[in-house]
């Protein structure tokens, strides 16, 4: 397979390992060259970032679904340390949990923080933190699994979609499972003030609803806890073939055979489970820098929207992109069901493709549903409400970004790109080379000709829709330039990450 | 002007393909479609539409249709049990949940068979693989595409008669997956529109040309010409659901659900009678493994009142006959109760069968709740006899392209709908009036081996 060099390889790694780059992040990484890059990546802990700080200045209501939505959207856009949230994007679409039935944004938040704090880690450590989260808790009922009459909810997805895979195990092992996590529950520390609502909860070990007798499991027996459980699902192979295969397929190519993965499992076992060492092993492999893995996956909704958004600049994303995504099929902190949301070609819709671009047309015209509430309105209208709550919680957002100096999406708000900004200092001498600089915002290595020559068509076609001839001035430096904008991420190229 | 099925068919993007298609396929279909005599399609001779309720989660059949004459049922669920006096009588041993009121008036109109006990030998109890063996159609193997989806492969290829399907919702199910066709996502007729700046409208035209030329064409990529192709789609879609939003109107009142907005939405395109013979729409929640009562008992509901504003609907449009709308879950739950108030996944569950065409009744034998298997309910009814019936008295396919389709094994149809067949031996529904009578499970295919070890991709 040839190989990826250059800025093109630099453009892969953070996308891949990321969320794409502003060209001022390219250029730095770029620096850096790839193997200084790969290494600040993976050290996301020895990055500066005052994120945290700008985060704790925008005074958000943490307690509200849409504000937790947005703001996981405004740290993907502007962290330094990006693989530290795509690996908690990645858990977070692993361990999928889903706010619609936790019901509390504080917990579904703390969760995310641990995929922040523990997602480079070892993974054992991160599966027993995951067990005694307290939005898992309550999202695979373990905080009712009692001695009495157990249940097996946790027990069986654990096995299932988190550690070992369908297949590896049989339904007594469920059962058994089932058995070793009762007792493992939570206590709640604070409410909402209307009383009802969790804002903060921990773990506790109920030792009177926990099964303490002998159980036997993929073929051990004893007096096993949770503890146990886990750590005799990690020690087998299965065990090790799950977990690495969907990580290679996360961040290389869908569906690696066997002998692909080897080397890395290898890695993951020696290592014991060090999530570090994995996904260094990953990154630094002629398969990661390889044709084959370039432009080989779909661009999920989020990745989709944050790299537009910084290719374009903006630096605070409009309310709408937690509608949009949504739309496009992956909301955040509510995934469909526990095995999370769809990948690949099943990003793909007549529906979500024409919401990607109709994004892109948002951030480039600042033109949407008028405001966030009309947005949500039309959003509800065609699915029957439940995001009632986030309504208030995105307006309340929208009133954060108004406390950044930008106003509401009605009109032209101020985030509307300005393609003349865009493309300062760049070659605009002929339609071509206005094209090539459009295109170079946000394609690397070689576009196709047929795109090429489309977009230069488009910029010679009139508004009776016939062919001219296109001069560069303010009025087409803001229809038809813009358009042209638009019309690249539209390119099918663009949808490939 | 209307907007009629000829100019659709004129136009050759009825039949949607979407996917890793050859364009060559797309091509002869269209072609093959713009000869089609369209009258054949429509009227008393067409053959029938199909509509799959997929409820997903596992629906635990024990409180859907409920054995209330059975003590085992109250002994094992004294908490969540649905109360004799609550329970809606169909025969003097089973009943249904009080919830699905709007489902027995269509019943006594005839309209529902009840078909209990459907499941499939070496039952899996993972929501992903349970589904996906439904979906597929295949308990026997891993099998990719989805049953539907070879029928569509089956009936087109070659074939005169053109026809299409669709997917209610905004992703497009692995029911109709193949190679070779795809359907499109619909989640509502006055659903996206491609958006430019509002300030240039005589640009708009020329954006949407480009779009479709950057996006035509083929690269040799798999995904690549897959985002092509959908976007191609995705023009056409959205271009035909303006005529029909425009179009086609009713004056039936739905509820104010998804749910039944989403069946609505396939109600008009019956109407507009764009030669559509399959929909699939979804409704999730299902999985009740806590607080069962306070979670299943509202979501029959609103699949009982959608389904009754359907039909009505139907009736109102003269399309009663030609539809039948069945339900489905990827299992049932656990017999016994468990300590959150609800139930584990389970096995064999009963589904229901709505249209005009329908054989009213019920079908197949009461749960066994003695000779369990690990706790679940034993399957007496394969549902691949189920699909069978539904190619065959529905879809209007021989019994060769069904056994193409379902597989290896016999499965013979049943005679809840449509023209009856042969091998409905044992399982003839009782009939609406009159005592009810018990009957034989129908005899089953031999049992297959079990699925070789080995781990499956999970999703």
């Amino acid at each position: 397979m040839g190989a990826l060099t250059g800025q093109t390889q630099i453009a892969h790694l953070l996308r891949r390992a990321g969320f794409g780059a502003t060209p001022a992040e390219l250029e730095a990484y770029a620096q850096l060259g790839f193997n200084n890059a790969v290494d600040r990546l993976l050290n996301p802990d020895q990055v500066d970032d005052d994120l945290d700080a700008k985060v704790a200045a925008l005074n958000l209501d943490m307690s509200k679904p849409g504000v937790i939505m947005w703001l996981w959207f405004y740290r993907m856009l502007n962290t330094k340390r990006p693989l530290q949230e795509k690996m908690a994007l990645f858990w977070h679409g692993h361990f999928a949990t889903a706010i619609s039935k936790v019901g509390s944004a504080e917990l579904m938040w703390n969760q995310s923080q641990l995929f922040r704090q523990m997602g480079l880690g070892n993974f054992e450590d991160l599966v027993v933190a995951v067990s005694k989260d307290p939005a898992m808790l309550i999202w695979l009922d373990n905080r009712t699994n009692r001695k009495q009459a157990p249940n097996e909810n946790y027990g069986r997805e654990l096995m299932e979609l988190f550690t070992l895979g369908i297949g590896n195990y049989t339904e007594l092992d469920v059962r058994a499972a089932a058995r070793a996590f009762t007792g493992w529950n939570m206590k709640v520390t604070q409410r909402q003030p209307n009383g009802k609502r969790i804002a903060a909860a921990e773990f506790f070990f109920n030792a009177r609803q926990h099964d303490d007798g002998q159980k036997t499991f993929l073929g051990q027996t004893g007096n096993w806890n949770g503890d146990d459980i886990i750590r005799i699902i990690l020690a087998k192979p299965a065990s090790a073939q799950f977990i690495v295969g969907k990580m290679f397929s996360f961040f290389v190519w869908d569906n690696p055979d066997a002998a692909t993965l080897q080397p890395f499992v290898d890695v993951y076992t020696k290592s014991h489970y060090d999530l570090r060492a994995t996904m260094q092993a990953i990154l630094r492999s002629p398969q990661f820098s390889s044709e084959q893995a370039y432009r080989a996956k779909i661009k999920s909704p989020a990745e989709a929207v944050v790299e537009m958004m910084k290719q374009l600049g903006v630096t605070v994303p409009p309310p709408r992109v937690v509608v949009s995504t949504t739309l496009q099929g992956q909301q955040l902190f509510n995934p469909p069901n526990v095995g999370g949301w769809t990948s690949g070609l099943g990003w793909i819709s007549t529906n979500s493709l024409l919401e990607r671009y109709n994004f892109a047309n948002a951030l480039l015209t600042g033109q949407g549903e008028g405001s966030i509430a009309a947005a949500l309105k039309n959003y509800e209208a065609q699915r029957g409400g439940g995001t009632t709550q986030s309504g208030a919680a995105l307006a309340a957002v929208s009133g954060a970004s108004q406390a950044n100096g930008q106003t509401r999406m009605t009109g032209r708000p101020a985030y509307a790109v300005n393609p003349a900004t865009l493309l300062a200092g760049k070659d605009l001498s002929t339609p071509e080379s206005v094209v090539d600089a459009c295109l170079g915002l946000f394609l690397d290595g070689d576009v196709a000709a047929s795109i090429r020559t489309a977009l230069v068509s488009y910029l010679k076609l009139g508004a009776d829709g016939k062919p001219g001839t296109f001069t560069l001035n303010d009025q087409t430096m803001d229809d038809k330039v813009r358009g042209v904008l638009h019309l690249t991420m539209t390119a099918p190229t663009y949808q490939l990450n | 002007m209307p907007f009629t099925r000829r100019d659709v068919l004129s136009r050759g993007s009825l039949f949607l393909a979407m996917g890793i298609t050859a364009p060559t396929f797309l091509t002869k279909t269209a072609e093959v479609m713009a000869a089609t005599n369209d009258a054949a399609l429509t009227g008393p001779n067409s053959k029938g539409i199909l509509v799959v309720v997929q409820l997903g989660g596992g629906n635990d059949g024990l409180n859907t249709v409920v054995p209330y004459g059975d003590p085992l049922y109250y002994k094992a669920r004294p908490s969540i049990g649905v109360a004799q006096k609550d329970v809606i009588h169909l025969t003097d041993t089973i009943g249904l949940n009080p919830n699905l009121a709007a489902l027995k008036t269509l019943y006594d109109a005839k309209q529902v068979a009840v078909v209990q006990g459907v499941g499939y030998p070496n039952p899996n109890r993972s929501h992903f693989r349970s589904t996906d063996i439904w979906l597929s159609g295949r308990p026997d193997i891993i099998e990719q595409t989805g049953w539907l989806g070879r029928y569509l492969d089956a009936e087109c290829c070659g074939e005169d008669k053109p026809l299409t399907a669709v997917d209610s919702g905004d992703t497009v199910s692995t029911i109709f997956w193949t190679g070779h066709s795809i359907v499109p996502a619909i989640s509502s007729l006055t659903a996206l529109d491609f958006l430019t700046d509002q300030r240039f409208p005589n640009d708009r035209n020329n954006q949407v040309e480009t779009l479709k030329l950057l996006n035509s064409g083929s690269s040799g990529q798999q995904y690549e010409d897959f985002v092509r192709q959908a976007a191609t789609d995705a023009l056409t879609t959205s271009d035909l659901l303006k005529s029909v939003a425009a179009t086609y109107k009713t004056t039936v009142p739905y509820p104010d659900t998804a749910f039944a907005r989403g069946l609505q939405t396939i109600a008009r395109l019956i109407q507009a009678d764009l030669g559509t013979r399959i929909f699939h729409i979804t409704l999730g929640g299902f999985d009740t493994h806590a607080a069962e009562r306070d979670h299943q008992d509202p979501l029959l509901k609103q699949v009982a009142e959608a389904t009754q504003a359907f039909m009505h609907d139907l009736d109102a449009i003269k399309q009663a006959q030609n539809v039948t709308l069945m339900t489905f879950s990827e299992f049932g739950r656990r017999v016994v109760e468990n300590a959150s108030g609800g139930t584990d996944h389970g096995e064999a569950a009963p589904m229901f069968i709505v249209g005009g065409a329908v054989k009213s009744g019920i079908y197949g034998s009461d749960p066994d709740l003695v000779n369990l298997d690990l706790g679940d309910i034993k399957y007496t009814v394969d549902f691949r006899q189920v699909y069978s019936t539904m190619l065959q008295n529905v879809l209007g396919a021989d019994a060769q392209m069904t056994s193409a389709v379902i597989g290896p094994g016999s499965f013979a149809t049943l005679p809840f709908v449509g023209g009856g067949t042969e091998a409905g031996a044992g399982l003839a529904g009782a009939s609406a009036s009159g005592p009810p009578s018990q009957t034989a499970p129908v005899s089953l295919p031999l049992p297959k081996p079990p699925l070789a070890s080995g781990s499956i991709a999970a999703r």
